[in-house]
């Protein structure tokens, strides 16, 4: 009997000693872990660790992730991978088969993947570790997406699947990923490491991701050492309550990085007085840019350039460009000539602290030369489904360019904008449609040299200044939260910010 | 009780489930949106596979077959997939709902017992200081809006004084026993609370039963045979209050399990409540429906449970 | 018009009468004169001071963390808490009223579906049908009074009910109808008057009701976006931190000013029945 106990003291101390988990807090739900249907920033991080895709970004370049190299052939539409030796999590080697199944089911079974399937047509296994990517359509921003978006999934699991749209992947959701599924509950998911990813945390035993209903609750349980890291950008009151009070925050670190999104001042051009664009000029003219970083981010924001494309894309970003700045006796003068008399303007926005405080700034901005600004928040789905329709005058929405500064063909090419059956038929809600934008889009879009890129991504940034599309309000920092009390080894990346890489691997328990 | 007042009652109840079966289908189709569009989760999806989900789903039928497709579903419990789980609604939703049971019946029971011996205890003292300000205090909480009351109680007693986990129903790295003593820590707030807010009106609620029961006959019997008061406590008013007392006690939980959504926003509690909440901020219509029919049908339950509970422990009632 | 004057100097008269009247009457002014009287616009942008600024001078009940002042807002939310109450409570009274007296007075088909549609109505659970309801409809004011309204007619209009089919069995309703008097007329001179006094007492308890159940929606998020009101408040103070940035004057201040107007109120409803049910006074003695 003795023994026995002892037996299960040392087991259950041996189990504790295994290794340490990071604790982090994720904001919202894991309802699924179908890697085709994320409907939650929580859903989109944790598949992230458990599936990979065959190429990645990393400082603003593409790179292999799956894929050891590849081969373009612009003249006959394909791609050749070679794949890396790499293990999904049950430990069977990743195939040619694998990776032509994840391409050929999107388009078997229809699953969403947006527009970029529209260019894919098949793929083929050339051997065991080689296939063959065929595209109806093959340019520089096919190579860079599709590769980068597609999930590699398991042949082996994925084809009992009958409908994938009602699969909710929580069994076993396996994939090749640093990290591998362990438990999930109502309010919790757990996943361990994968001891065969070169990139997979070395010390710690894995992650509990704890789903955390709201942002307050997951600060002040980082506070109290419940987790260490929170997945989610802080308040900027709270960012600067840290900074104000640091003995108080002792063991929280702070880390304040480049942001990649461009929250920007949508117009209708569609209708009046959206289409006008001295009525456009004006409105950039008349925003103090500098007191909304103050007042609506504590300071925790950067003045965008009034060329739209963020620093953060330091490949293609023009220096040249720099911030607008307010001059209201402009603003007057550009007024003036436009067709603008007083009208009302609706402002549609979305019904979160960000948008309602930036919106009631640029009301007052734009009271000072007399443009009558009507704030219209509404819930998350109704802006949505209103800016589907066109159905507003001037809208906020923030674009996502630092890693993807191409995606800006999506936002301001026309084709993106025509209206089918009453909805816009793209992202260009707006329904910009400047000739001399679509002309350098258009070679942005197809461009395979890299100088020709740079230097249509420039003249962009300076037709966009000129024309006024969109009005580029600032970029947010990114505000990342994390506790030194219970883990070492944090370090601060300037593009993947605090939770990198390289601080998963390094990270262990104090 | 005869069988005829239960055929009725059953029958009544059938009814009533339809009715609102009916009237959330009617609600639901009225909204603007495409349910295949939201299905497919990407509003631009291409043309044959709209119609090859509405053809899956029976949406390209008319209007009252999808109608009558759906009440036959809906009673073989098939309520449809959630656009965001991604599997039957029926399933996320059972999952839930043990965990809304147990935030609500453990302190409504307690406070039952409680309420038990502070009611009759009151209504013996009628009119004295005790009585009149158990019947204020009472009446007061009825304003107390409860969400404020459990927010100022996480703030003192998880934050300030570090006694109780500040949200969530168990720490996920505990397993097997220190995972039920985890969930009991974390559960113990929120017990507190509902126990706080539910306990004082639940005695006056007792006192007025004992009250009526004290003003009958036979109790004046029984002081009159000289039985001291502690006994005909015991007896008579204990056994006669339990017919309402436990009508009572299901309609109160029935009424917790349909009110939970805001304590369980409070304390991040993954019940029936959040899950309606959810819902409604995602759009997931057929979650957002299944959810609340399934309250709805619980609290039905209740309601019928506690009228034949009332009539099996009190024969005096006939019901008809 | 004198039965009415002395309807109130008995609720005068009561303790809690006096005070529930007194809080009643500050809120009422608060919300009327709120343009004049409150220090700062909570609207206007460009009144804002520094964002958690604690109780002082300058701020009596301090700032919240958009720097918005907190007594001008709890003075402007009163005007949706109340606006909110009253209306509901007119609403309730009305329609179960009118409901309940039709079908007290003419029976048959009419009692029967009335009665119930209030069954149906009694055993619903009420907060997850209203966020059902207002995620379909939209979270506006009047979509919230139209969904308290739905739901609060149900018990008054039974208890109207069973008052007029009790007076009409009193004897003065069988004497007129012998005498030949029309049953619109029974309706209007004898049986509606009858149900005046529970129809008060009963829209107080409902407004009552409805000033906690908008703050309650408006804490989870569902109340008019355009509005300052007491439960977005608190919906603020949570979503925003408050909690952690210590500043309970953003959390306890709304807070009472729910419980006050709800308390108030209900009193009210409480001297009131009283006034017009001498024997409950008996009873809770």
């Amino acid at each position: 009997m003795k023994k026995l106990l002892v037996l299960i003291i040392t087991a259950l101390i041996g189990l504790t000693a295994l290794g340490v988990y990071m604790k982090a807090a994720v904001l919202g739900e894991v309802r699924s872990l179908n890697p085709y249907f994320i409907n939650s920033s929580a859903e989109r991080q944790l598949i992230g660790y458990l599936y990979e895709t065959l190429m990645t970004t990393s400082e603003g370049k593409a790179i292999g992730m799956l894929a050891d190299s590849w081969e373009v052939n612009l003249e006959e539409l394909y791609i050749v991978f070679h794949l890396k030796d790499r293990l999904f999590h049950d430990g069977s080697p990743v195939t040619a088969e694998d990776v032509a199944y994840s391409f050929n089911i999107t388009v078997q079974k229809r699953l969403p993947m947006g527009p970029l399937l529209a260019w894919f047509s098949s793929a083929e296994v050339l051997d065991e570790k080689t296939v063959k990517l065929n595209f109806r359509v093959l340019n520089s921003f096919v190579v860079s997406s599709i590769p980068m978006a597609i999930p590699i999934i398991p042949e082996s699991v994925w084809k009992n699947i009958a409908n994938p749209m009602e699969f909710s992947n929580l069994d076993n959701p396996m994939g090749t990923g640093s990290l591998k599924f362990k438990e999930i509950t109502p309010q919790s998911v757990t996943f361990s490491s994968n001891g065969n990813h070169p990139d997979s945390p070395q010390y710690l035993e894995g992650i509990v991701f704890n789903l955390v209903q709201d942002e307050t609750m997951g600060f002040l349980g980082l506070i109290r050492g419940d987790y260490d890291y929170i997945y989610w950008d802080l308040d900027p009151s709270l960012a600067t309550q840290m900074l104000k009070d640091p003995d108080r925050y002792k063991d929280l670190g702070l880390a304040v990085t480049n942001g990649d999104g461009v929250v920007s001042l949508l117009f209708n051009h569609r209708t009046l007085p959206g289409s006008d664009i001295y009525f456009r000029k004006a409105v950039q003219m008349a925003i103090d840019y500098v007191q909304i970083v103050g007042r609506v981010y504590l300071g925790f924001a950067d003045v965008a350039s009034s060329g739209l494309i963020p620093s953060m894309a330091k490949a293609v970003f023009n220096s040249n460009i720099g911030a607008a700045s307010v001059d209201i006796e402009k603003a007057k003068e550009y007024l003036a000539k436009s067709s603008y008399r007083g009208e009302k303007v609706r402002l549609l926005i979305y019904t979160s602290k960000e948008q309602m405080e930036l919106a009631e700034y640029i009301k007052l901005f734009l009271s000072k030369i007399g443009i009558n600004v009507v704030v219209d928040p509404q819930g998350h789905e109704a802006v949505t489904a209103a800016l589907k329709k066109a159905d507003f005058d001037m809208s906020l929405t923030t674009y996502s360019l630092g890693f993807h500064p191409e995606m800006a063909f999506y936002h301001l090419h026309s084709s993106r904008g025509t209206m089918q059956n009453g909805q816009v038929s793209g992202f260009n809600y707006g329904g910009v449609n400047i000739p001399e934008l679509d002309e350098t889009l258009n070679i942005i879009w197809t461009a395979f040299d890299e100088k020709v890129q740079r230097d249509s991504f420039h003249i962009l940034q300076e037709q966009v200044r000129e024309f006024v599309p969109v009005v580029p309000i600032c970029i947010p920092n990114r505000l990342e939260a994390f506790s030194r009390k219970n883990l070492d080894g944090w370090s601060i990346s300037e593009t993947e910010g605090v939770l990198s890489t390289e601080t998963l691997k390094n990270l262990k328990s104090k | 009780m005869t069988l005829s007042y239960l055929v009725k009652r059953i029958l009544i109840m059938i009814l009533t489930v339809f009715l609102a079966v009916t009237l959330s289908f009617i609600l639901i189709r009225s909204l603007p949106g495409d349910p295949a569009e939201r299905y497919y989760g990407d509003p631009r999806l291409p043309e044959e596979i709209k119609e090859e989900i509405k053809a899956v789903f029976g949406l390209d039928k008319p209007l009252i077959t999808q109608y009558f497709i759906f009440i036959g579903n809906a009673f073989r419990g098939d309520l449809g997939v959630s656009y965001t789980y991604r599997r039957n609604v029926v399933g996320v939703i059972l999952e839930r709902l043990p965990w809304t049971l147990m935030l609500t019946v453990v302190p409504t029971v307690l406070s039952m017992f409680v309420a038990l011996w502070i009611g009759t205890f009151i209504a013996f003292n009628r009119g004295k200081k005790f009585d009149r300000f158990m019947r204020f205090f009472a009446f007061g909480l009825n304003s107390v809006p409860t969400f404020w009351l459990a927010l100022l109680l996480v703030m003192g007693t998880g934050f300030y004084l570090n006694i109780f986990p500040l949200q969530g129903m168990f720490d996920p790295l505990e397993s097997g026993m220190a995972r039920v003593i985890s969930i009991l820590h974390h559960a113990a707030l929120p017990w507190i609370t509902l126990f706080i807010v539910g306990m004082p009106s639940f005695a006056i609620q007792v006192r007025n039963i004992a009250l009526n029961i004290l003003g009958e006959d036979f109790i004046i019997t029984a002081k009159a045979k000289g039985l001291r008061e502690q006994e005909i406590r015991r007896k008579h008013v204990l056994r006669n209050a339990l017919g309402p007392l436990f009508s009572l006690l299901t309609l109160r939980i029935a009424g917790l399990v349909g009110g939970a959504v805001l304590i369980e926003t409070i304390f991040s509690w993954k019940g029936m409540g959040l899950l309606v909440l959810e819902a409604s901020k995602n759009s997931d219509y057929p979650l957002l429906q299944a959810t609340v029919l399934m309250t709805i049908v619980l609290v039905i339950l209740a309601n019928f449970l506690a009228d034949v509970l009332q009539a099996v422990f009190d024969p005096r009632v006939i019901y008809t | 018009m004198k039965k009415y004057r002395k309807v109130l100097r008995d609720i005068w008269k009561a303790p809690e009468g006096k005070v529930s009247l007194f809080i009643l009457v500050l809120f009422v002014f608060l919300a009327v004169t709120a343009d004049w009287i409150s220090p700062y616009d909570p609207y206007d942008i460009t009144q804002r001071g520094f964002p958690l600024e604690a109780p002082s001078k300058e701020y009596p009940l301090g700032t919240d963390g958009f720097g918005v002042d907190i007594l001008s807002q709890i003075i402007h939310g009163s005007r949706v808490s109340l606006t909110i109450g009253f209306v509901t409570g007119i609403g309730i009274a009305f329609m179960g009223g009118f409901i309940g007296v039709m079908a007290g007075t003419y029976g048959g088909l009419a009692d029967l579906f009335s009665m119930r549609a209030v069954d149906f109505i009694m055993v619903l659970p009420g907060l997850p049908i209203m966020i059902l309801l207002m995620t379909t409809l939209g979270s506006s004011f009047w979509v919230m009074v139209m969904i308290f309204v739905l739901f609060g007619w149900a018990s008054v209009a039974r208890v109207t009910r069973a008052i007029v089919l009790s007076e009409r069995k009193r004897g003065y309703v069988e004497a007129a109808r012998c005498a030949g008097a029309k049953k619109s007329h029974i309706l209007l001179r004898h049986l509606l008057p009858a149900t005046y006094s529970i129809l008060f007492v009963t829209a107080a308890f409902a407004a009552g009701g409805s000033i906690l159940a908008e703050a309650g929606l408006a804490f989870l998020g569902f109340g008019d976006p355009r509005l300052v009101s007491w439960g977005k408040m608190l919906n603020y103070a949570r979503t925003y931190n408050a909690m952690v940035l210590g500043a309970w004057w953003w959390i306890i201040f709304p807070g009472i000013a729910v419980f006050l107007t709800s308390f108030s109120i209900m009193m009210l409803g409480v001297a009131l029945e009283k006034t017009f049910n001498p024997r409950l006074r008996e009873r809770d003695r």
